[in-house]
């Protein structure tokens, strides 16, 4: 997501974006290759340190890589050797990872004495430049210095990491993408990190679930994310509800073969923390497939729409064909006919179980007993009590 | 018998032929009950339509297709129309008839009464009931 679509960045770090076409914009930027970096010697700093030039392939924008250090980490001034001038930097100070942030390029002048020996060592010569998500006001610009020791030493010599496996960082490439298909979100909570959130499709209108095999199934897009917040991340009233949008493209092979597709936002709420409360007020399916943007939409109100503790499903469905169970596919039309006979549910087959009275088209009447009907050979069988006037 | 004996005569004949004329189309129709088996064969997707009085499957309209229900509206040959999804009958949006359906018990339709069937509440047609049809139709 661009820093435009972000928006204003002085308002609290932990919004999230509000509003389906930010998301949109972002779908256009999908994770080609993800790589993981071992900065644990000499050898993975300069690995990566040649992965920002050109991301060994001639790249000409360089590239970027994210990393990862515990909730106990703080920056500090700086003011030694330095190119790019910054003047803040990462101390060692715990170990892990808990708040992830990017590695954006490196400065060989830093020089850092990690283990506060007096002597700065050669490996406490070098510094990556990071920049966190919190906006341009925290550090410089948004910036400050990881020098290479944080990832390189042990806790123990001055390092930032304990164990190997969490010094590393991550290269995403990016590549353009159109997205084809997609699911807007609008939904009120109080406590985001209640929420499970995941997508499928089944084909029919019959259907009440997503297809088995699907990816939903498996795949959480959205799973107990961003604390005990109102959906945007604040605690404000306001906040509670959100517009959301979800890239769905990975779904086209199996929907390019559905004859009417039914999408499915799946909710699970699972209570971290504070016990939320809210609802699901309307989804709409983005399909892009046909190089316009067509939209099928659902809303929700009262108990349909509610986010209770298990698991709920929310529909659209795309056409309101269904299939029989022996596969055969029907549509319902809207005709005139009787409404007190026919069925609630068009996707019923039609109680043919029953007698009637008929007032017939000039006058008088006559009674009909159904007594029996074939759907193999469509034979309608019936006794007719008549009533003629003579 | 002199002339005017034989036109009073004449007279009071065509007074009593007259008179037995009118009585007879005086004398009330009753309803007369007929009973039959039957058995139709219905169509995907179409209405089969059906007269009471000959027993007779009277033709087949396309559900959903407006030419076919502007034409079956216009006709009152016909007094109900089966279709996989649903039931008709001409009246209400579906035929320019008076006629209608009720739902009844075995009990009712046991019953050899035409005064009972003409004090039950009959339902005419409406517009935009859900009829189902295969989609390959």
């Amino acid at each position: 997501m661009t820093v435009s679509d972000y928006g204003n960045e002085d308002e609290s770090v932990y919004r999230w974006v509000n509003g389906y076409t930010k998301y949109y914009n972002a779908m256009h930027y999908k994770a080609k290759n993800i790589s993981s970096v071992s900065l644990r010697t000499r050898e993975g700093i300069e690995k990566l340190m040649a992965y920002m030039v050109d991301k060994n392939d001639g790249h000409p924008g360089g590239g970027i890589a994210g990393f990862s250090v515990s909730g106990d980490w703080s920056i500090y001034n700086y003011s030694g050797p330095s190119q790019a001038g910054i003047t803040n930097i990462m101390r060692p100070k715990g170990s892990g990872g808990a708040h992830a942030m990017t590695l954006i390029g490196y400065d060989l002048s830093v020089e850092f004495d990690c283990d506060d020996d007096g002597i700065i060592d050669d490996d406490e010569k070098g510094a990556f430049i990071f920049i966190n998500s919190w906006g341009t006001w925290w550090g410089n610009d948004g910036k400050a210095y990881m020098p290479f020791s944080a990832f390189t030493r042990s806790i123990e010599d001055g390092g930032f990491y304990r164990f190997d496996g969490e010094a590393k960082a991550l290269c995403t490439d990016a590549e353009y993408q159109e997205p084809t298909l997609a699911m807007e979100v609008n939904l009120t909570y109080s406590s985001r990190n209640d929420l499970n959130i995941r997508f499928g499709v089944a084909d029919g209108a019959q259907s009440t679930k997503p297809d088995k095999g699907c990816f939903a199934e498996y795949k959480h897009v959205l799973k107990a994310q961003g604390g005990d917040l109102r959906m945007q991340g604040t605690t404000f009233e306001t906040g509670k509800t959100i517009t959301m949008g979800f890239d769905l493209s990975e779904l086209k092979a199996a929907v390019d073969t559905m004859k009417a597709p039914c999408w499915y936002l799946i909710v699970s709420k699972v209570i971290s923390g504070d016990n939320g409360s809210g609802n699901v007020n309307e989804i709409k399916l983005h399909d892009y497939r046909n190089g316009k943007d067509s939209i099928v939409s659902a809303s929700f109100k009262g108990s349909t729409a509610a986010i209770s503790t298990g698991t709920r499903y929310f529909k659209i469905m795309t056409k309101d064909w269904f299939k029989d169970s022996s596969g055969k596919w029907y549509r319902p039309v809207n005709t005139s006919a009787s409404r007190i006979v026919a069925n609630t549910d068009y996707m019923q087959q039609f109680n043919w179980n029953r007698i009637f009275a008929v007032r017939k088209s000039k006058g008088g009447f006559a009674k009909i007993k159904i007594t029996g009907y074939d759907p193999k050979t469509k034979k309608l069988t019936f006794k007719a009590n008549n009533y003629e006037l003579k | 018998m002199n002339s005017n004996k034989i036109y009073s005569l004449i007279l009071v004949l065509l007074l009593f032929a007259v008179s037995s004329c009118k009585d007879n189309e005086d004398k009330e129709k009753v309803p007369v009950l007929i009973s039959n088996d039957i058995e139709i064969t219905l169509k995907p997707g179409e209405w089969v339509y059906y007269r009471f009085s000959d027993s007779t499957v009277v033709g087949t309209g396309i559900i959903g297709d407006k030419d076919d229900d502007a034409m079956w509206y216009k006709r009152t040959d016909w007094d109900i129309a089966f279709s996989e999804g649903g039931i008709r009958t001409n009246g209400g949006t579906a035929g320019r008839g008076i006629g209608g359906i009720s739902i009844i018990d075995e009990e009712t339709f046991n019953q050899d009464s035409y005064t009972d069937a003409s004090l039950l509440y009959y339902y005419q047609d409406v517009s935009n009931v859900p009829i189902t049809v295969p989609v390959d139709r």
